[in-house]
């Protein structure tokens, strides 16, 4: 490892000599006219054809010949902003650009770099901002970056209302959803209806199926990288809503003017509160709540150094009478510190906690009982990048994460307690990566991004270890004592990707990636629940692994109005995880011996036409796939589909704004329904009709498609200071379809000897108003 | 504990699920199994081993009995041959099991043979029995058990409950069974074992049965894929067998019983926390 990082700073070290004499570097900062970096806006050179993007602090770099150039800088939805330079020495250049609307009275077409999309050599990935999110009719008016995630090619909810999703055929565990850097296990409130993310409090959020940059790992399938707003830095701003659901409120100020800001955002909903009204004292003990707050502040000491705090804290609670109370919720903290070593190389370092945990318990009674469960990490890391020409941009860096489980404790409360302890071990481990990539622009046609990234992982005491024998059987167990280092994984994940610029508005990309994942979810259901556990690679269970090759072919038409793509992918999974028949993972210390590994493979086809600009906006997408696993210990051996494998998926999202005040929004999602078992036989035992079922996901539950629409009216839009507000009315499942969540098979009551198959939906059509307010 | 925790967890599924409609699906046909439902008991009775076939999904018919079967139940010593007296139903003689004894079933089915065994461990005796209301149902009556656990490593029980000398848990989604309820080597004082349709002045008669981890395992399973189905929170369906060989579904339950009576009081009282 020590090595590996030498070579590294050699590398860099290495390039500077090479470059530094004749040119000069200009690099600054993109920001918005509150102060937000704007992550992603382009810098283009128009003399050499050539330019860069921001970083995801908004940070920029370009080194050139000395000479006279003109600057173009363009964020989508922003004015574009045009310097002129005469770089005879390093420069600083901070720039703010002008939102549009804002501006200009009638919306026009929006200005963003020619063929963006097309000349990235980034391929799937797709990049939301908050305001695009607004416009998607929202389920109970809860605007939600989970629920917009869902949409997009390629991307399936796990079931209906789930915050869960799947990514080219990866289960739900295999997304790593990070909030500011920060891992957010368990992104659902209300069993997964919401998702945990606020989105007052966010700036845009980006989603990457497959070519996660090496930057990042840990996680199979997908990056969703979110990124929480800055705070205006130049005045106070409050914004806030009255929801179906829940009601937000959001202050925004500067620290000191041009310095420093911050944003506090908090959310509450309060189905609850209607419990109050009851008559009956017993209902009215209920509870059935969810609330998150995110915080967020930022400082610039100087030129060079800036700081910023990220927290959130979001937490679910449910009470039944006094019989039981359930709660369970994540926290996470970041705290970064950029810094220039130079005009070519920037810096971050990131202090990175997270941690989820939950509790169920009846409080009192000989019955009363408690079980409590928690995942914690602290992760240090540091992340480079520099800037040697326009030919390359170099990323390298390192990080290492303590994680502890305890997957769960229960015991009862009661002075006479009738439980027995039930507690499964807890354990520690250490995650370690270290990465380099560079992306290379030979010439104005192919981009070509290399990236290594080697990860380990190791097991530490102070930890129980369960021995298992070739059935699975518990023979014995180990104690390791603290600190002890009692297994490490390692392995090196290889990242490629390339463009080829066909001609200016069309190109061909292509990627493969290999990605490992060290940390699994116990969890064998569909839906996914708050009490789901994360269990770590260990002596009983090897890291999973995938390969991902995917190749796409990108066309922009009507001059940049119409962005179209198709990509194909093939993607091999090893070490995938189910449960054998019948697994008991709640509460259960030998619970590695429940799990069962083999192999999974997915392949699709994604086809997507989105249109950003103008007052027509939104995009079509479909996605032809087939997910299937094979594990010897389960469905006999056989091949099996994923029941998340839905070949036919259709998304379209459209929004028109009618006028300035008006705005209607729709969207309409079709899939094949999901994979299930259904008996194909029963017999009797003790009155119950028991069921022979068919091979494992063998039938499919019927068709699922739905529309929803919404209105938005604003007031106030002339207006560019004080109260202004807008008034949306949603509507989820406008023609009342009744989708089927589930089927299941029941006796009937009256005739035992009768049995009937029953379909569960949730949502009927749902409206539901929000008022929302800024100033 | 468990099994408390099971249940809440399905409490709140049912809250987030509301609709539900009757809708109608093809289902494909399978091949038939042979099924049996047998058991042996320390009570001095004719002990009944059932032999029924599988039958398509939908079939809405009782179970196809299978008859002409050669049946037998023998403890190692002892042979006791069954005799059909209805179709599918066959009896032994009055007799009774003894506790410490291993029971082994063998049935003969057109040559084809079936065969399970089972341990009859020793039931504790319960000191005495005890009612509240139930907290979720009024109309219902909880039963609470006082005993001394034998302090060995046997800890899996069922129990059954009659009203007024009818047996009112007559299917296995009434009988109550557990594995964690006792700790070992303490006193179980009042703990709600059963959950009965009763009124104060009934009479109960509670049956603890001892019986064995593979029979509390089958039950668990027979209920997790009929009534206690939490649907997307739980895991995918799957086949499982007894204790029974050549394939064949059912269990052949070996166990012993203990019975305690009581009257419910007039003046019951809910459940206290």
């Amino acid at each position: 490892m020590r090595k590996f990082l030498l070579f590294l700073l050699l590398f860099a070290g290495l390039s500077i000599n090479l470059w530094a004499q004749s040119k000069y570097t200009v690099s600054g900062r993109v920001q918005d006219e509150s102060g937000e970096d704007l992550i992603g806006a382009t810098v283009y050179i128009q003399e050499n054809n050539t330019g860069t993007v921001t970083n995801v602090y908004g940070f920029y770099s370009i080194t050139l010949p000395a000479g006279k150039y003109q600057l173009v800088y363009s964020y989508l939805g922003y004015e574009t902003v045009t310097t002129t330079i005469d770089l005879n020495k390093n420069q600083s250049i901070n720039i703010s650009l002008k939102e549009i609307s804002k501006t200009i009275d009638e919306v026009v077409i929006t200005a963003k770099r020619k063929n963006e999309n097309v000349i990235k050599a980034e391929m799937s990935t797709m990049k939301l901002q908050a305001k695009e999110i607004k416009k998607i009719p929202a389920f109970m008016g809860e605007v939600d970056v989970i629920k917009a995630i869902q949409l997009m090619p390629g991307v399936q909810a796990s079931s209906e209302g789930s915050s869960g999703f799947n990514v080219r055929g990866g289960s739900a565990d295999q997304n790593l959803i990070l909030l500011d850097e920060a891992t957010v296990y368990n992104a659902s409130h209300l069993m997964g209806f919401f998702s945990v993310f606020n989105n007052d409090a966010i700036k845009d959020v980006k989603l990457y199926k497959g070519d996660i940059p090496a930057q990042y790992g840990g996680r199979l399938s997908s990056l969703l990288d979110i990124r929480m707003k800055e705070g205006n830095s130049n005045n106070f701003e409050a914004n806030g809503g009255i929801g179906t659901v829940s009601s937000r409120l959001t202050l925004e100020s500067p620290i000191v003017k041009d310095k420093g800001s911050f944003i506090l955002s908090g959310r509450r909903s309060y189905a609850d509160l209607m419990l109050m009204m009851s008559s009956d004292e017993e209902v009215r003990k209920n509870k059935l709540y969810f609330y998150d707050l995110n915080f967020k502040a930022n400082y610039k000491l100087n030129g060079k150094d800036r700081f910023f705090i990220s927290a959130y804290f979001g937490r679910d609670v449910f009470k039944y009478e006094d019989m039981f109370g359930f709660n369970w919720g994540n926290m996470t903290f970041t705290s970064r510190w950029n810094h220039l070593f130079s005009e070519k190389l920037f810096s971050n370092i990131s202090v990175i906690i997270s941690n989820y945990n939950y509790e169920l318990g009846q409080e009192t009674g000989a019955s009363g009982f408690k079980w409590t469960s928690n995942l914690f990490d602290v992760k240090f890391k540091q992340d480079l990048t520099y800037y040697p020409n326009t030919k390359n941009t170099v990323q390298y860096g390192y990080s290492g994460t303590y994680h502890h489980f305890n997957p769960g404790l229960a015991k009862g409360t009661g002075e006479v307690s009738m439980y027995q302890e039930l507690k499964m071990p807890e354990s520690n481990a250490l995650e370690w990566a270290a990465y380099v990539s560079d992306e290379w622009k030979p010439n104005n046609k192919l981009t070509v991004n290399i990236g290594l990234r080697a990860t380990a992982f190791q097991n530490m005491g102070e930890s129980t270890v369960y021995n298992f024998d070739n059935n699975y059987e518990k023979i014995d167990s180990t104690v390791y004592s603290n600190g002890e280092i009692y297994n490490t994984f390692w392995g090196l994940e290889p990242r490629v990707n390339f463009m080829y610029s066909v001609n200016s508005n069309s190109s061909i990309k292509g990627s493969y990636s290999r990605t490992k994942q060290y940390i699994h979810l116990a969890s064998n259901s569909t839906a996914g629940s708050p009490l789901d556990v994360w269990v770590p690679s260990s002596p009983n269970i090897d890291p999973q692994v995938a390969d991902q090759f995917a190749l796409g072919y990108f066309r922009n038409f009507a001059d940049d109005t119409y962005e179209t793509s198709v990509e194909v992918y093939y993607k091999n999974m090893k070490n995938q995880i189910d449960f054998r028949d019948h697994a008991e993972l709640l509460l259960n210390p030998e619970i590695e011996g429940e799990f069962r590994s083999g192999d999974a493979w997915s392949y699709g086809l994604e086809l997507l036409v989105r249109k950003q600009t103008g007052k027509f906006t939104g995009w079509i997408s479909y996605t032809l796939s087939k997910t299937e696993r094979k594990i010897p210990e389960i469905n006999q051996g056989k091949v099996y589909p994923a029941s998340y494998d839905k070949p036919n998926n259709i998304a379209v999202v459209l929004s028109y704004d009618i006028s300035k005040r008006f705005n209607v929004a729709a969207n309409w999602v079709y899939s094949t329904g999901a994979a299930v078992t259904f008996p194909i036989g029963r017999y009797e035992y003790e009155g119950m009709i028991v069921p022979i079922y068919s091979d494992r996901n063998e039938y499919r539950l019927p068709d699922y498609h739905r529309m929803d629409l919404s209105l938005t009216y604003k007031f106030g839009v002339n207006k560019s200071k004080g109260l202004r507000s807008e008034l949306n009315l949603s509507v989820y499942n406008v023609y009342n379809r009744k989708n089927a969540w589930m089927i299941t098979f029941i006796q009937d009551d009256i005739d035992p000897n009768i049995t009937k198959a029953e379909k569960v939906y949730l949502f009927p059509i749902l409206p539901s108003l929000t008022y929302n307010f800024y100033f | 504990m468990k099994t408390k925790i099971y249940f809440i967890i399905l409490f709140i599924s049912a809250w987030l699920v509301s609709c539900t409609e009757e809708i109608t699906i093809e289902l494909d046909s399978t091949f038939e199994r042979i099924v049996i439902e047998a058991e042996i008991t320390d009570e001095l009775k004719q002990h009944q081993v059932k032999i029924t076939k599988s039958a398509d999904y939908f079939s809405n018919t009782p179970a196809p009995p299978v008859t002409g079967a050669i049946v037998s139940i023998t403890d190692g010593i002892n042979t006791y041959s069954l005799t059909e007296t209805t179709p599918g139903i066959y009896l032994t003689d009055t007799i009774q099991g003894v506790p410490g004894n291993t029971y082994t079933l063998s049935a003969n089915i057109s040559g084809e043979i079936y065969e399970a065994s089972g341990y009859m461990f020793t039931c504790p005796v319960m000191d005495s029995i005890s009612f509240t209301i139930n907290e979720w149902n009024e109309d219902f009556i909880n039963v609470l058990i006082y005993a001394q656990e034998p302090g060995n490593e046997i800890n899996h029980y069922a129990w059954k409950a009659f009203r007024n000398n009818i047996l009112v848990t007559d299917t296995l989604r009434e009988v109550t069974f557990s594995d964690d309820v006792f700790i070992n080597g303490s006193y179980v004082n009042g703990v709600e074992v059963q959950y009965i349709e009763a009124l104060p002045g009934d009479t109960i008669i509670l049956e603890m049965l001892s019986i064995e981890e593979g029979y509390y395992n089958f039950m668990m399973k027979v209920m997790s894929e009929t009534d206690w189905d939490g649907g997307p929170f739980d895991g995918p369906p799957a086949n499982f067998y007894g204790n029974i060989s050549n394939e064949a579904l059912g269990f052949f339950a070996v166990y012993s019983i203990q019975r305690k009576t009581a009257i419910i009081p007039d003046d019951v009282a809910k459940m206290e926390y």
